[in-house]
C-alpha cells in the first residue's frame, strides 16, 4: 500500500481505520467541509397547506359537526427539505473549492423536526480527492466512509448524495375523535382520522424521498415519526434520511455465510 | 468496469481490487446507470449482500398502521382481564398487518423483513405501527426468480435480514408476524389481609393466579396465531411486560414473534466452527475482510 | 392433560396441550435455535412460572450488621416457587430441559411490599429419545445462552440445574462519634468490609450447597448480583446464581474443535 503524498496539511473527521481505508482506496483527504442553514419558522407555516379529508361525526345527524379534519402542512416540509438542500449545497461548494471529487462520512445535525420557532441544519464531512477524477463535476457525498464505502462500491453501487425527506400531517380533533373516529362507538373499530394521519405522514415521506432520488436508490435509511401538539392540532412528521446511490454494475450473489460460535466475552 | 455480473471476492489481488474501487469513485459523477430500480431501504450493506445470496433484494421501506378504538370506561378499577383492550389490540394488529401486506403487494414484494413493531395503548385508542423493508426476488438472465420459495401472500417477519438468510439456509422460512396480548388489573387486597400480612412472608396466591393466568392467555393467543398461519413454530419471541402509563394498576403484556415453518425436506445442519475474537480497541483495515460479506 | 399440577393456572393446561402436538414457541434467537438443533435438541415451547410474594418486614437495628433472615427466605422462596412452576410446565411437555432461563423481579406501584417473581425459558427435548434429565429426574434448567450451551456440550458437560443462593444483609451505620473520629483519614472500614464479605460468602455457599445436592461437577457462568430493591441503601440482597454442570454420560471423549482466532472488521 503506497499512501499518496499529501501536498498540504489536511483536517479530517475520519476515524483511524476509515482514514487507512480511504488511503488504501486512493482517496486523499483534503479537509473538513461544512454547510449551515438557519431559518425562523413563521407560525403561519403551521397552517399553510391543504386539506386532505374531513370526517363527519356520527353522533349528530344534522349540521356541520365534525369528528376531525386532516391536512398536509407542506409549507413546513418545503422549509425543512429546502434547508437541508441549501446546507448540503454550501458544503459541496466548499468541497468543490478544495478540488474534491466527493465528501465521505457526512453527518447531519438538525434541530428537532417539529421545532416551533427555528429550523437549523448543519451538514459536515471530509472532502476527498480521487486521482484520475475528471475535474469540474459536482462532488458526490455519502454518510459512509472507509470500509463501508469500499463495500458499497464492491457490490456495484456508487454514491450520489445524502438525502433528507419528510412529510407533515395535521389532525384537528373534533367531537370525540378517538372514540367516534370510525363513526361507531365501542371497541376494535378503526379510528379513521388517526389511521389516515399516520399513513399520510409516512407515505408522503416515502413519496418525497422517491421524488428526491430521481431514479437513484436510497440506502441506509433511518425513518422516524415525531409528534407535536400545538395550535389545537396534532402534527405528525415523518422523516427519512439516507444516502442516495446508483447502481454502476451488477454483481453475482455472495457466497452463503459461514456459521461460527464466538468464544469471546 | 464491465456491466456483466462479476463474482465478489474473485481475484486474490487485493491491491488491484482496491484500485478498482478508487476508479469507480473517480467516475462516480459520470457513471452510467446500470439499473433503473428505485429503492429505499433501511438495511445495512451487509444485509443487502446476504439477502442477495438467497435471491432477494430490497424494494422499499414499507409500513402498516392500525388505530382502533377502545370503548369508554374499561380502565376503571375492577378485576381480571381488560377484555376490550385485548380486543382493540387484536384488531389494531390485524389492520396494521393487512396495511403492511397491501403495500408490500403494491411494490411486487415477496415479503417484508426486519419489521419493527410499536404498540401504543391510550385510553380510547390502540395504535400498532409496523415498519420494515419490502424485498423482492432477483431475476436471473432468463428472467427466472433466483428466490426458490413460493408464498401465497407476502411473508412478514421481525427477524433481521441476516437472521432470515441464516434461517433460510437451514431450511426454515418465516410466514407471518403473530402476537398475543393481555391487559390485567391487579386484584385488591382486603384491608384486614393487608394489615395481617404486613410482617409475614406469604405468597399472594390470588395475585399470582391473576397475572400468571393473563400471561398464559397472551401466549395462548400467540399460539393460535401460529396455527392459523400454518406455522410449526415461533422464534425469537419478544415479551413486553409493563404497566399501562395512564392506568398504573393495569399490567400490559404483549408477546410477539415470527411464525416459521420448515420448507426443506429436513433441517439443514450448518457446519459450525469455533472462533476466538482477538480484537483490541484498535481496529485495522484490511481489504480481505470485504470478502467475508459481514457474516458473523 | 388431566394431571396438571394444582398450582398452575387453568389457562396453562390448554396452552401446553397445544404445544404437545408439535407446535413450538421460543424466545431463542435464530442463532441459538440452530445451535440447539445442532446438539440434537428440539424446542418444545416457552415455559414460565410466576409468583407474587408479599415480603415481610423485619426490624433492622441501626448500628449492627446482620443477615435479615425473613427477607432472605422471602427472596429465596419466591424465586423457588416461580422456578418450580416453570419446571412443572416443562415436565408437562415431557421436556428434557429448559434453556435460556431468565429470572426477573418486578415491583409494581400497587404492590405495597410485594413483588412478582417470574421465570421464563424455552423447554427442549432430545430428538434421539434419550433422557437428559438431571439426577433428581427433573428437566435440567440453565440460564446459559444457546451459544454457551453449545460450547459447554463440546467440552463434554451438560447443565443440571440453575442453582442459586441469596442473602439479604443489613449493613450497620457508623456511629456519629466513630464517623467524626475517622474524619480526614484514609483507612479501611473494617466492619463494612466484614459485613459485605460475610454476606457474599453466605450467598455463594448456599449456591454451592444446591450444586452439591445435585452431585454436580461444578457451576459455570456464575454471577453475583447486588441489589437494594426497595429497602434503602443499607439493606442489600446478594444473589449468587449459575448453572450447575455434570459430565455427559454419552460423551465419547472427542476434544472440542480448536477455535480459530479472528479479528472482526465490523464497526
Amino acid at each position: 500500500m503506497s499512501a499518496p503524498e499529501p501536498v498540504q496539511a489536511f483536517s479530517s473527521g475520519l476515524t483511524t481505520p476509515d482514514f487507512m481505508a480511504s488511503l488504501s482506496m486512493g482517496l486523499r483527504p483534503l479537509g473538513l467541509v461544512q454547510g449551515y442553514y438557519f431559518a425562523q419558522v413563521s407560525s403561519w407555516s403551521a397552517y399553510s397547506g391543504y386539506p386532505v379529508r374531513n370526517y363527519p361525526c356520527a353522533c349528530y345527524e344534522v349540521g356541520m359537526h365534525q369528528t376531525g379534519w386532516l391536512g398536509r402542512v407542506d409549507d413546513l416540509d418545503r422549509l425543512w427539505t429546502g434547508a437541508h438542500a441549501t446546507a448540503l449545497g454550501r458544503m459541496l461548494d466548499e468541497a468543490a473549492a478544495l478540488g474534491a471529487a466527493g465528501v465521505v462520512g457526512v453527518t447531519t445535525d438538525m434541530s428537532h423536526p417539529t421545532n416551533e420557532n427555528s429550523c437549523e441544519v448543519h451538514v459536515y464531512g471530509t472532502a476527498v480527492a480521487v486521482p484520475g477524477a475528471r475535474p469540474g463535476g459536482r462532488p458526490w457525498s455519502t454518510q459512509l466512509a472507509g470500509q463501508k464505502l469500499a463495500k458499497l462500491v464492491e457490490i456495484g453501487f456508487v454514491p450520489t448524495s445524502v438525502a433528507y425527506a419528510r412529510c407533515t400531517a395535521m389532525l384537528v380533533e373534533g367531537c370525540n375523535m378517538e372514540y367516534y373516529g370510525s363513526g361507531r362507538s365501542g371497541t376494535g373499530n378503526v379510528v379513521q382520522p388517526l389511521q389516515d394521519a399516520h399513513e399520510l405522514a409516512r407515505a408522503g415521506a416515502i413519496e418525497a424521498a422517491r421524488a428526491l432520488a430521481a431514479g437513484a436508490s436510497l440506502y441506509g435509511v433511518t425513518m422516524w415519526l415525531d409528534e407535536a401538539e400545538r395550535y389545537g392540532g396534532s402534527y405528525l412528521t415523518c422523516s427519512l434520511r439516507g444516502s442516495l446511490v446508483r447502481r454502476a454494475r451488477s454483481v453475482a450473489p455472495a457466497a452463503p455465510p459461514v456459521a461460527t460460535v464466538n468464544l469471546g466475552p | 468496469m464491465s456491466s456483466s455480473p462479476v463474482p465478489l471476492g474473485g481475484p486474490q489481488n487485493v491491491e488491484a481490487d482496491l484500485a478498482e474501487v478508487g476508479r469507480a469513485l473517480a467516475e462516480a459523477q459520470w457513471a452510467p446507470d446500470a439499473g433503473a430500480a428505485v429503492t429505499t431501504s433501511d438495511l445495512s450493506l451487509d444485509e443487502i449482500l446476504l439477502l442477495h445470496s438467497v435471491g432477494l433484494e430490497p424494494v422499499e421501506v414499507a409500513f402498516g398502521v392500525g388505530c382502533t378504538s377502545v370503548a369508554f370506561g374499561v380502565w376503571q378499577w375492577g378485576m381480571g382481564t381488560v377484555v376490550d383492550a385485548r380486543q382493540a389490540f387484536a384488531s389494531a394488529l390485524a389492520t396494521a398487518k393487512s396495511s403492511l401486506r397491501g403495500r408490500a403487494h403494491q411494490v411486487g414484494a415477496v415479503g417484508v423483513v426486519g419489521v419493527d413493531v410499536q404498540v401504543d395503548m391510550r385510553p380510547h385508542v390502540c395504535t400498532v405501527v409496523m415498519t420494515g423493508t419490502a424485498v423482492r426476488a432477483v431475476l436471473d438472465e432468463r428472467s427466472h426468480s433466483r428466490f426458490r420459495v413460493k408464498y401465497h401472500s407476502s411473508f412478514l417477519c421481525d427477524l433481521s435480514a441476516r437472521d432470515f438468510v441464516v434461517l433460510a439456509n437451514a431450511g426454515w422460512y418465516p410466514l407471518d408476524l403473530v402476537a398475543g396480548a393481555s391487559y390485567v388489573q391487579a386484584p385488591r387486597r382486603a384491608m384486614g389481609d393487608a394489615v395481617r400480612q404486613s410482617t409475614q412472608n406469604v405468597e399472594l396466591s390470588n395475585f399470582t393466579q391473576t397475572l400468571y393466568q393473563a400471561r398464559e392467555e397472551a401466549m395462548a393467543d400467540l399460539q393460535r396465531g401460529i396455527e392459523q398461519v400454518g406455522g410449526t413454530g415461533l422464534l425469537d419471541a419478544k415479551i413486553l411486560d409493563r404497566p399501562v402509563p395512564f392506568a398504573r394498576h393495569v399490567v400490559e403484556l404483549v408477546v410477539y414473534g415470527t411464525a416459521v415453518k420448515m420448507l426443506a425436506a429436513e433441517h439443514q445442519h450448518p457446519d459450525i466452527s469455533l472462533v476466538v475474537p482477538v480484537d483490541d480497541r484498535v481496529r485495522a483495515f484490511e481489504a480481505t475482510s470485504l470478502r467475508t460479506g459481514g457474516a458473523e | 392433560m388431566t394431571n396438571l399440577p394444582s398450582d398452575l393456572p387453568e389457562g396453562a393446561g390448554a396452552r401446553l396441550a397445544e404445544l404437545e402436538h408439535g407446535l413450538f414457541t421460543s424466545d431463542l434467537s435464530v442463532n441459538e435455535f440452530l445451535l440447539v438443533k445442532q446438539l440434537g435438541f428440539h424446542p418444545l415451547g416457552l415455559v414460565m412460572g410466576s409468583s407474587i410474594y408479599h415480603i415481610g418486614l423485619q426490624k433492622r437495628s441501626w448500628g449492627s450488621s446482620q443477615e435479615l433472615t425473613t427477607l432472605t427466605s422471602a427472596m429465596y422462596n419466591a424465586r423457588e416457587l416461580a422456578m418450580n412452576r416453570m419446571e412443572e410446565e416443562a415436565d408437562q411437555l415431557g421436556a428434557d430441559g429448559v434453556v435460556g432461563v431468565r429470572l426477573d423481579v418486578n415491583f409494581y406501584e400497587w404492590g405495597h411490599g410485594s413483588a412478582e417473581f417470574i421465570a421464563i425459558g424455552t423447554a427442549v427435548k432430545a430428538e434421539d429419545g434419550r433422557s437428559y434429565r438431571n439426577r433428581l429426574g427433573k428437566p435440567f434448567t440453565s440460564d446459559l445462552s444457546g451459544q454457551d450451551f453449545w460450547a459447554l456440550a463440546q467440552t463434554g458437560y451438560m447443565p443440571q440445574a440453575l442453582v442459586m443462593g441469596t442473602c439479604v444483609y443489613h449493613i450497620a451505620h457508623r456511629g456519629l462519634g466513630q464517623a467524626i473520629s475517622q474524619l480526614g483519614q484514609n483507612q479501611e472500614l473494617a466492619n463494612f468490609t466484614q459485613a459485605m464479605y460475610d454476606a457474599r460468602e453466605l450467598a455463594m455457599k448456599r449456591m454451592q450447597d444446591e450444586a452439591s445436592n445435585l452431585s454436580a461437577a461444578g457451576v459455570v457462568g456464575m454471577r453475583l448480583e447486588e441489589k437494594s430493591h426497595q429497602w434503602g441503601e443499607h439493606t442489600i440482597e446478594f444473589l449468587s446464581i449459575g448453572t450447575a454442570v455434570a459430565p455427559r454420560q454419552d460423551f465419547d471423549g472427542t476434544p472440542p474443535p480448536r477455535p480459530t482466532a479472528v479479528i472482526s472488521f465490523d464497526n
